[in-house]
C-alpha cells in the first residue's frame, strides 16, 4: 500500500524597499490554499539595499513570528525574493554534439548539454542564484522537449540570475539566524508574472513590478523567460519629488500623492485645487492639483523610459545585430504593470501612452479576497512560482503523535 | 573552486541553530516545541491515570514482598498480619489492603503503592498517643489502651511498656462504647491540653502522672469547677522539700496558664522557710472565680489531707 502523501508547507518572504511581506501556505487539490499572512513596514532597506541588517534581521523575524503565530505552523524553510540590481541576470547556453550513429536526442544528451551550461562560470565574486529554462534548440530549431528528435546540434539556453557574494551570505544568513533554512531564491518579476499573467500572456508579454524602491520587469516570450532586469527608482522617488516640489514633509507628500496624485498629467488638472486635511482649518495648506499630477507624471515617464532604455539594451546583446522593437507583434499582451506605483492614478494610460503598448493591471489571482491587490502580486507570485518551479517534496502521512500535536496548537 | 561550486548552495552550507538568537527566537522555539511538550504531558497524564486504576484494583501477588514505613510504632508484622488477613488473603488489592489498615486506629492515614517489580510500598502516617486510660471490656479483664488528641483509642500496637508508663493516665472520665469504638466525653478539651503540653512543655509532661476529668464538666467552659485536676508523680521530685501533688488548670484559660507554668519559680516556693505542710498543689486560676475580691494567683496551697 502506498503511504498517503501530504502537501508540504511552503513559506515565501518578500523583503522589499517600503514592506516586507510573508505568507506561509498549502497546495490542496491543485489550488494553493493560505494558512498565513502577515506584513510590516521594512526597516533597513533603501531603494532595495541592506542598509542595516541588524534592524532588518528584526523586521524580519518579526514577520516570520507573526505569520508562524497566524498559521499555528512553524516555518523551518523559506522561498526568498530576489529584486533589485543586485541580483543581475544574463543568458547562457550549453551546446551539445548528437552522436551520429542514429542522430537522436536522448534524455542523456541533454542531461550533458545541461551540464554543459552550468560549466561556465559567473563573473568573478559572484554566486549563482537561480536558472531558469529557455528554449532549447535543436540545429537553431526551437522545440518544446528535445528527447526522441534527429538532429546535430543541441543547445540549452538558460536566464542565471547571480548575485554579489557577500550580499548573498548577508541575506542566507539573516534567514538561518532565525533557525530557518532558505529553500530557494525567486526572482521577484518572475513572481509577479506567476501571479498575473496567463500562459497565453507569456507569448509575448512585459512584466513590470514597480514597488517602492525599485522597478523590476521580466520580458517573456514563447512562453519564456527572454530577459530581465532592474532599475533602482520606485514608488519612493515619486514621493521624495512631490516633497521636494511642493515643500513638505515626505509623509504629507505620500499622503497626497496616494490621495490625489495620478501618473497622467492632463489640462483640466491645473484649474483644481486641493487641501490637504480638507478642513481648511488652521494648518491645512492648498495645493494645485496640476502641481503634483505633473511631478508625478514626469517620474512615472522617466521610470518607464529607463526601463524601456534598459529593456532594449537587453535585446541587443541577446540578438545582436537586429532591430527588435517592442511593439504590439513581439509582445502581444502588452504589459502587466505590478507593485504598489500600479496602484497610482491612471497608471495603466500612463504606461501605455510612455511605452505604445496595452497596458493593465496586474490583479494576482488569489483566494483570499485582501491579497488581490497589485500590490501583492510579488508575494502571492513567489507561492505560485514556488508551487511550479521547486516544490518542496511532499511528505508521507504523520503520524499519531503528530496528529495529537496539531490538538495543542495555539 | 570549479564553476558548479559557485551555486550559492554549496557555498553557504545553511547551518541553522535550533534555537535562534533573539527575544523572537526564542518565543518561536517556545511556541514551536509547546505542542510536542503538551502532548507528551497528556500521553504522561493518561499514563498516571491508567497506572493508578489499574494499580488499585489487580490484586497482590501471592508472595510478593512489601516495604514499610512508618512515622510511629506499628511493626512490619502488624502489616504482613493485616495483609494477609482474611478470606482473600494475599490476593487483596491495593484498595482492599489500604482500607484494612486504616481500620486500625492507630493508622491515621495509609499510602499503599504497587512499585514497577510488583512489590508493595506501604508508608503509615500513626496516630500520636498522648495519654493512657483502663478500659473495661464487656468481657475479661481490664485493659489499657492509649488516647490519641482526637479522641481515638487504641491497643498501642509496637510501644514498649516505658513508653506507655510515661503517658498519663486520663481518669474519673466518662465513656459510651468499648474497644475501638469507645468515646470519651471532654476529650475535645484534654485532647488537645495534652497534645500542647507533649509538643511545647515536655518537661512537665513527663512529670504528669494523670489527668482527672472529674472536675471538667461545669454547666459552662469557665464556671466553678470546670478544671483539669492533674496528678504530679512524687517520685521523680527531690526528697528535702514538700512535693507538689497536683495542678489545676482551667478548661478555658491552659493554654495561657501552660505558657505561665515555666515561668514560676515552684522549686524555690517549695523551699522558702514557712512552706510547712506536707504537700502542695499548684492552682492556676479556676478557684479564683468563687473568692471576692480575687486573691492574686497562681497559688501554692497546701494538698487537703487524705
Amino acid at each position: 500500500m502506498t503511504p498517503k502523501l501530504l502537501p508540504s508547507l511552503i513559506a515565501v518572504i518578500d523583503i522589499g524597499t517600503h514592506k516586507t511581506v510573508s505568507l506561509v501556505g498549502q497546495m490542496i487539490n491543485g489550488k494553493a490554499r493560505m494558512l498565513g499572512f502577515s506584513e510590516r513596514r521594512t526597516d533597513g532597506v533603501v531603494k532595495g539595499t541592506v542598509i542595516d541588517l541588524e534592524r532588518l534581521h528584526r523586521c524580519v523575524h518579526e514577520v516570520v513570528n507573526d505569520v508562524e503565530r497566524s498559521s499555528g505552523r512553524s516555518i523551518e524553510q523559506v522561498y526568498l525574493s530576489l529584486s533589485g540590481p543586485a541580483a543581475e541576470g544574463e543568458r547562457i547556453k550549453g551546446i551539445h554534439a548528437i552522436p551520429a550513429h542514429d542522430g537522436k536526442v536522448t534524455a542523456k544528451d541533454v542531461t550533458d548539454a545541461i551540464a554543459s551550461a552550468k560549466r561556465l562560470e559567473p563573473p568573478a565574486g559572484r554566486a549563482t542564484l537561480l536558472y531558469m529554462r529557455q528554449p532549447t534548440t535543436i540545429d537553431g530549431r526551437a522545440v518544446a522537449n528535445p528527447v526522441g528528435m534527429a538532429g546535430k546540434r543541441l543547445e540549452v539556453h538558460f536566464w542565471r540570475v547571480t548575485m554579489e557574494e557577500g550580499n548573498m551570505r548577508m541575506r542566507v544568513g539573516m534567514v538561518n539566524g532565525m533557525s530557518i533554512k532558505v529553500r530557494d531564491f525567486i526572482l521577484a518579476s518572475h513572481a509577479a508574472a506567476c501571479a498575473t499573467a496567463s500562459d497565453s500572456d507569456k507569448q509575448g508579454v512585459l512584466v513590470v513590478d514597480m514597488g517602492a524602491g525599485t522597478t523590476d520587469w521580466i520580458l517573456y516570450y514563447k512562453e519564456h523567460i527572454l530577459c530581465a532586469g532592474s532599475i533602482p527608482v520606485g514608488g519612493e522617488h515619486m514621493t521624495n519629488d512631490l516633497s521636494v516640489a511642493l515643500r513638505i514633509s515626505r509623509e504629507t507628500a505620500e499622503d497626497l500623492k496616494i490621495r490625489f496624485g495620478s501618473a497622467l498629467h492632463r489640462e483640466a488638472d491645473a484649474n483644481q485645487t486641493i487641501w490637504k486635511d480638507g478642513d481648511r482649518g488652521l494648518g491645512d495648506q492648498q495645493f494645485n492639483r496640476g502641481t503634483i499630477t505633473q511631478v508625478l507624471s514626469l517620474r512615472y515617464q522617466e521610470t518607464f523610459e529607463y526601463v524601456k532604455k534598459d529593456i532594449m539594451q537587453h535585446l541587443e546583446q541577446l540578438f545582436p545585430g537586429h532591430a527588435v522593437k517592442l511593439d504590439q507583434y513581439f509582445l502581444p499582451a502588452g504589459i502587466i504593470l505590478t507593485g504598489g506605483s500600479a496602484n497610482l492614478a491612471d497608471a495603466a494610460e500612463a504606461v501605455h501612452a510612455i511605452m505604445q503598448l496595452p497596458t493593465r493591471i496586474g490583479v494576482p489571482t488569489f483566494e483570499n479576497d485582501s491579497l488581490r491587490k497589485p500590490e501583492y502580486a510579488g508575494v502571492v507570485g513567489l507561492m505560485t512560482a514556488a508551487i511550479t518551479d521547486s516544490p518542496p517534496p511532499v511528505r508521507r502521512q504523520r503520524g499519531f503523535l503528530a496528529s495529537l500535536k496539531d490538538l495543542f496548537r495555539f | 573552486m570549479g564553476p558548479a561550486d559557485r551555486d550559492w548552495r554549496s557555498l553557504v552550507p545553511q547551518e541553522v541553530n535550533r534555537v535562534p538568537e533573539d527575544d523572537i527566537g526564542r518565543k518561536r522555539a517556545v511556541r514551536s516545541r509547546l505542542p510536542l511538550v503538551l502532548s507528551i504531558l497528556f500521553f504522561v497524564a493518561l499514563g498516571v491515570v491508567i497506572y493508578l486504576s489499574v494499580d488499585e484494583s489487580v490484586p497482590v501477588a501471592a508472595g510478593r514482598s512489601f516495604r514499610y514505613k512508618t512515622d510511629g510504632f506499628l511493626p512490619a508484622a502488624f502489616v504482613q498480619k493485616v495483609i494477609s488477613a482474611g478470606v482473600e488473603g494475599p490476593a487483596k488489592n491495593v484498595r482492599a489492603i489500604k482500607a484494612d489498615l486504616e481500620a486500625d486506629n492507630q493508622v491515621l492515614a495509609a499510602d499503599v503503592r504497587r512499585r514497577a517489580d510488583g512489590t508493595l510500598e506501604i508508608v503509615l502516617r500513626e496516630r500520636v498517643a498522648v495519654a493512657k486510660i483502663a478500659s473495661a471490656p464487656p468481657t475479661g479483664p481490664m485493659v489499657v489502651r492509649l488516647v490519641s488528641p482526637d479522641g481515638q483509642t487504641f491497643a498501642g500496637t509496637g510501644y514498649s511498656e516505658q513508653t506507655i508508663r510515661s503517658l498519663p493516665e486520663i481518669q474519673d472520665f466518662r465513656s459510651t462504647g468499648s474497644g475501638d469504638q469507645l468515646a470519651i466525653e471532654g476529650i475535645e478539651v484534654v485532647g488537645p491540653f495534652l497534645l500542647a503540653a507533649r509538643t511545647s512543655y515536655e518537661r512537665f509532661y513527663l512529670q504528669w502522672a494523670s489527668v482527672s476529668l472529674r472536675d471538667c464538666f461545669g454547666a459552662q467552659e469557665d464556671a466553678p469547677g470546670s478544671n483539669l485536676n492533674v496528678k504530679v508523680r512524687i517520685a521523680a521530685q527531690p526528697t528535702d522539700r514538700p512535693p507538689l501533688v497536683g495542678i489545676i488548670f482551667s478548661t478555658a484559660n491552659w493554654r495561657k496558664e501552660l505558657a505561665l507554668l515555666p515561668r514560676i519559680k515552684i522549686e524555690e516556693y517549695l523551699r522558702m522557710p514557712n512552706a510547712t505542710a506536707q504537700a502542695y498543689v499548684l492552682k492556676l486560676s479556676i478557684q479564683n472565680r468563687t473568692i471576692s475580691p480575687p486573691v492574686p494567683e497562681p497559688r501554692l496551697v497546701p494538698a487537703p489531707l487524705r
